[in-house]
């Protein structure tokens, strides 16, 4: 080990709501599209 | 996870409060059990392997989009039943592949071993939170999967808003039932045959299901208006896929509903005999004949380093679950492709169809070759680097054999097998003599700047070359279509010849 390298860096602690608030927005997102597909096409 | 167990009733040091704060862990039992098994599955994978953030995001997107595009091109113009029993396939389908293709079972399962059941918890408290969490994570991915063709169902004829939450319901009943007949399968298969069989059974399972999955949709995709009457699959299959029942739920009969759960009850009370503590378990092995060995053993000359070479790499071929995982799946669909393409021909084009087919496993050996490298032991490689005198050429030579002996023998029996009843006995051992002499030559091939002990890499550090793949595929599928033209006096002799060459090169290379 060279005196260039930094030392590491402890990692972030892993959040699961963090995890499950962006997976419920995933959702969300995932719906908009057959929503505007679902209703541009049923017209 | 001890601390877990004690963290209702016991005070924990500072030390121990630290590492449970910083995981924000529930101090409920259960729910203490749920989040930390949770928490191993968005990011136990991404940890071990250095990566930042979990990839359970970008999975659920994938599988979402994947969802759309399917259930669009369904859209307008298929019946509400007929449309969510198809779509309810995919998403089953996906998520009981998914769950196959889930290597992190042999390692989770010794650690609860160690943590979980050395824990002062009553087994009922980690039964509860083990089905709390396998039916969480279940529906959170199928969830995902479910609301597009949930969403555009509702805008379908004689559907309307509640439909959404009745198919999201659906869908997690169907993925339920489809995951816990798999596991239950699975454990039987555990018990029986030991956890290496269970695991090696997973992987084919899982080529299994793709191949029977594209087939079925191939076969079925024409008749879907028509009503289950015409769809050209036997009533017994269809009687016991979850989807169908619950696409006649959505069509309006009620009582499939009914079935559902009915199959759910006696799916759990199936699985609690088998859900007792895995400590009790002994591991089986079970030891019989090995021809393939033998034969690593033959072709090795007794050259021992070579030999320890191959059945190490012979014995990772079978056992790397994250190798399985990769390369299963690629012989599942081209396997179902070829079974589609054998229906409704004549035997000339039968014929000519079989001399591709059995170079099909040559043309894919160097992806097979490309997915060597990466073990399942992140980093492993410095036990073998370590090791003295191991040149590159030993180690070319042991890939080639356990290569041959462990993956083209088995593949190209089973082409045979199935070639016999179109194209004749002659004919098909004299086409699989040729392909597999062929094959080898390939595996020369795409050995050749090999340097590495395989199943010993990571995923990133390896660069993949698939550089002159195209041109080893075209040259197969033209000695393939060629040697279909040649009359079998001519062929059997031509397939000898590459069969003993090939036999020569494996076994009296000077290393």
């Amino acid at each position: 080990m060279t005196t260039d390298d930094a030392p590491p860096r402890a990692p972030e602690p892993p959040s699961l709501k963090r995890e499950l608030r962006a997976i419920l927005t995933l959702y969300v997102v995932v719906s908009l599209l057959p929503l505007f597909l679902g209703w541009f096409l049923a017209r | 996870m001890t601390e877990l167990a004690g963290a209702t009733d016991v005070p924990v040091s500072s030390g121990d409060s630290l590492a449970t704060t910083s995981l924000a862990l529930p101090r409920n039992r259960v729910r203490a059990l749920v989040h930390a098994w949770l928490i191993l599955d968005f990011f136990g994978e991404s940890r071990r392997s250095g990566q930042p953030s979990s990839s359970l995001t970008t999975t659920i997107f994938g599988q979402a989009f994947l969802a759309l595009v399917f259930a669009a091109l369904l859209f307008p113009d298929t019946p509400a039943g007929a449309f969510a029993a198809a779509n309810l396939s995919l998403s089953t389908l996906l998520v009981g592949i998914g769950h196959l293709g889930d290597d992190r079972g042999a390692h989770r399962t010794r650690a609860d071993r160690v943590l979980v059941a050395t824990s002062p918890m009553p087994a009922a408290t980690v039964l509860l939170a083990r089905a709390l969490h396998a039916s969480f994570y279940v529906c959170l991915l199928t969830i995902g999967m479910a609301l597009p063709p949930a969403i555009l169902c509702a805008f379908l004829p004689g559907q309307s808003a509640l439909t959404v939450p009745l198919y999201l319901g659906l869908a997690c009943l169907c993925s339920g039932l489809f995951t816990s007949a798999l596991a239950l399968l699975l454990r039987l298969f555990d018990r029986t045959f030991g956890a290496t069989r269970a695991q090696l059974a997973g992987g084919t399972l899982k080529a299994l299901l793709l191949f029977g999955g594209l087939v079925a949709f191939a076969l079925c995709a024409r008749q879907l208006d028509a009503g289950p009457e015409q769809l050209p699959l036997p009533a017994a299959i269809l009687q016991a896929w979850p989807p169908f029942h619950a696409g006649r739920v959505i069509a309006g009969h009620g009582a499939a509903l009914l079935t559902l759960l009915v199959t759910l009850a006696l799916l759990a009370l199936a699985t609690l005999p088998l859900a007792a503590d895995a400590e009790s378990r002994t591991t089986l092995r079970v030891r019989g004949a090995r021809p393939l060995a033998a034969m690593v053993a033959h072709l090795s000359a007794d050259r021992t380093r070579v030999r320890a070479v191959a059945a190490f790499t012979a014995a990772m071929l079978y056992r790397s679950a994250a190798f399985r995982g990769r390369v299963l799946p690629l012989f599942g669909l081209p396997a179902g492709m070829w079974l589609l393409a054998f229906l409704d021909r004549d035997p000339n084009t039968a014929q000519r169809l079989h001399a591709l087919a059995a170079q099909l496993p040559g043309i894919y050996l160097p992806f097979l070759v490309g997915f060597l490298g990466v073990g399942d032991e992140p980093h492993a490689r410095w036990v073998f680097a370590s090791s003295p005198d191991l040149p590159a050429a030993t180690i070319r030579r042991g890939i080639a054999i356990a290569l041959t002996t462990h993956v083209l023998l088995p593949v190209h029996a089973v082409l045979l097998l199935a070639g016999v009843p179109t194209v004749g006995w002659w004919s098909a051992v004299a086409t699989t003599l040729l392909a597999l002499g062929l094959a080898v030559g390939v595996a020369h091939l795409s050995l050749r700047r090999w340097t590495e002990v395989p199943f010993s890499g990571t995923a990133d550090g390896e660069s993949t070359e698939f550089g002159g793949l195209l041109t080893v595929a075209l040259a197969l599928t033209l000695v393939g279509l060629l040697a279909a033209a040649l009359p079998l006096a001519a062929a059997l002799p031509t397939g000898l010849v590459a069969t003993g060459l090939a036999y020569a090169s494996l076994r009296r290379q000077r290393t």
